[in-house]
């Protein structure tokens, strides 16, 4: 039964997808040429870009960007966010600041960092880091927090030592949930890359993108857009969904992707 | 370990005020260290606030955004909302509208903008339709939940007591779901902000917050740029923190009681 339901939701989500692809390509066929261009353009675009092997030089770059503006915010939302899970005052004296980074717009971050890195991966590595620090800090923070007292009690009262408590208790508990963060917030770190290099940066995916305005190539826009989905989408299949499926078996929190959402 | 409630409050109130303060004095300490042209001093910050705010170029820009968010909200409101609450009764539907959703949510802000302008051209109208497209799976998605939750034994009784659909409709459903989307609707409008000046900076709009954060950038003014950032940041933080917290107490306290 539960498996018939399944296969249903994924005929519809198919079909839903495939709606998309009918709209489009039944409008595109009817602007003229200069307007939307259709899912063939697209693809030939997508294969004279892999081709010419300006696709996989751009992509690495913001990859590589995304990663390491991911690993610093991730790095200090950890240390930060341990820290805070085990000392009230320290966690109450970080709020204000973690509360104004999660209402900064990015955009206007985009602007200053520009006046103070100039062009290039200073803003973008900046600004991803920036964007990642709270994510990780709130779900390292919320793990601590969920973490058994009473198991911690049992623990006291069984005299149970330090370090085996830290490796059977408090590790698996903060990795499961550092992984789950993690897993989400790597969507929303190459969102923010991506941005930040269509502002202020010359190469780059987000560079692509911007480029593509200024030779008026609508084909390329939509060949980049759907890179930039195909990526999103590989995280999502190889880190989140296993990742998710491996903690709701452990019964543990996840994080939906749908806490991913922003500018 | 934080569980809400058994920290005493006077002392979290305590603790975030020396946070606030060891916010100020850092920014205070890392504009002297960097000169006023790179960090400006958070005293010169507050006054180029207060001067947006009091002068009338500074109050048209302001006006121009809000009025394009307004736009947006009542769009995004209209059309999430009404998917959401379908979506929530045909389930079928929410999986149909799933990929569309998905896509929304995974693409790069900045990208579906710029397919807008090239679809569509640029202008005011094409700022507010990404606003509400990007806005979109987030008050979809809130609505969709806040069907889905509806008291199941309400819903059981109505159909024991065979109540007409119409009453259903307005003393039942409706302002369940109005109650629950409230929060959503608030969330999205901090969202709405957000994107809108990030669209109007890649539509080159000649007015708004967008255009002269793109104008305060060419000539690197960051006392302007802080002073909008600080703005900003504050109306969201009144909308995501402070409307939201009023409402979700209000909220609980109507549950508690019905």
């Amino acid at each position: 039964m539960r498996a018939s339901i399944g296969s249903l939701n994924r005929f519809l989500y198919l079909a839903g997808i495939i709606i998309i692809l009918i709209v489009w390509e039944s409008i595109a066929v009817r602007v003229a040429a200069g307007g939307l261009p259709n899912i063939h353009a697209v693809l030939s675009s997508l294969l004279l870009l892999a081709g010419t092997g300006e696709l996989w030089q751009h992509l690495l770059i913001s990859l590589h960007r995304s990663l390491t503006g991911f690993a610093t915010g991730a790095a200090l939302g950890f240390f930060a966010g341990a820290a805070a899970g085990f000392s009230k005052p320290l966690y109450y004296l970080l709020k204000p600041l973690v509360g104004i980074v999660l209402c900064f717009p990015a955009v206007v971050v985009v602007m200053l960092a520009m006046v103070w890195f100039g062009i290039g991966a200073g803003v973008a590595i900046f600004i991803t880091a920036l964007f990642t620090f709270p994510l990780i800090y709130i779900s390292v923070v919320e793990s601590v927090a969920l973490m058994d007292e009473q198991l911690l009690e049992m623990a006291a009262v069984y005299r149970i030592k330090k370090w085996r408590l830290w490796w059977h208790f408090y590790l698996p508990a903060l990795a499961t949930a550092i992984i789950a963060g993690f897993a989400f917030a790597a969507g929303t770190a190459f969102r923010k890359t991506v941005m930040a290099e269509l502002f202020g940066s010359n190469d780059g995916v987000g560079y692509a993108m911007a480029m593509t305005r200024f030779e008026l190539d609508t084909a390329a826009l939509f060949a980049w857009v759907t890179v930039c989905l195909l990526v999103v989408a590989a995280v999502e299949l190889i880190l989140v969904k296993p990742l998710t499926g491996y903690l709701r078996r452990w019964r543990l929190p996840g994080k939906t992707t749908e806490a991913g959402i922003g500018e | 370990m934080i569980k809400p409630g058994k920290y005493k409050k006077k002392l979290a109130y305590f603790w975030m005020a020396l946070g606030i303060l060891a916010l100020g004095a850092g920014w205070q300490w890392i504009a002297m260290l960097y000169g006023p042209l790179i960090v400006p001093l958070p005293v010169e910050t507050i006054k180029a606030m207060l001067g947006l705010l009091s002068s009338p170029e500074g109050l048209a820009e302001i006006y121009q955004t809000f009025y394009r968010c307004l736009i947006a909200m009542l769009l995004l409101t209209i059309t999430a909302v009404t998917a959401g609450m379908l979506a929530g009764f045909k389930p079928w539907l929410a999986q149909l509208i799933k990929p569309l959703s998905d896509i929304l949510i995974a693409i790069p802000p900045v990208a579906l903008t710029l397919l807008v302008i090239f679809l569509f051209g640029g202008g005011g109208v094409q700022t507010v339709a990404v606003a509400v497209a990007l806005g979109f799976p987030l008050l979809y998605g809130g609505t969709l939940t806040a069907v889905r939750s509806l008291d199941r034994d309400l819903l059981e009784m109505f159909r024991a007591y065979k109540v007409s659909k119409t009453v259903q409709l307005w003393d039942g459903f409706l302002p369940a779901v109005i109650y629950a989307v409230i929060p959503n609707i608030l969330l999205a409008a901090g969202l709405v902000v957000r994107l809108m000046v990030m669209a109007e900076i890649i539509v080159g709009m000649q007015r708004g917050i967008g255009p002269a954060l793109s104008i305060a950038r060419v000539h690197m003014d960051t006392e302007e740029l802080f002073a909008w950032l600080l703005l900003m940041a504050a109306a969201v933080l009144i909308m995501e923190g402070v409307l939201l917290y009023l409402t979700k107490k209000h909220l609980l306290r109507w549950q508690a009681g019905r």
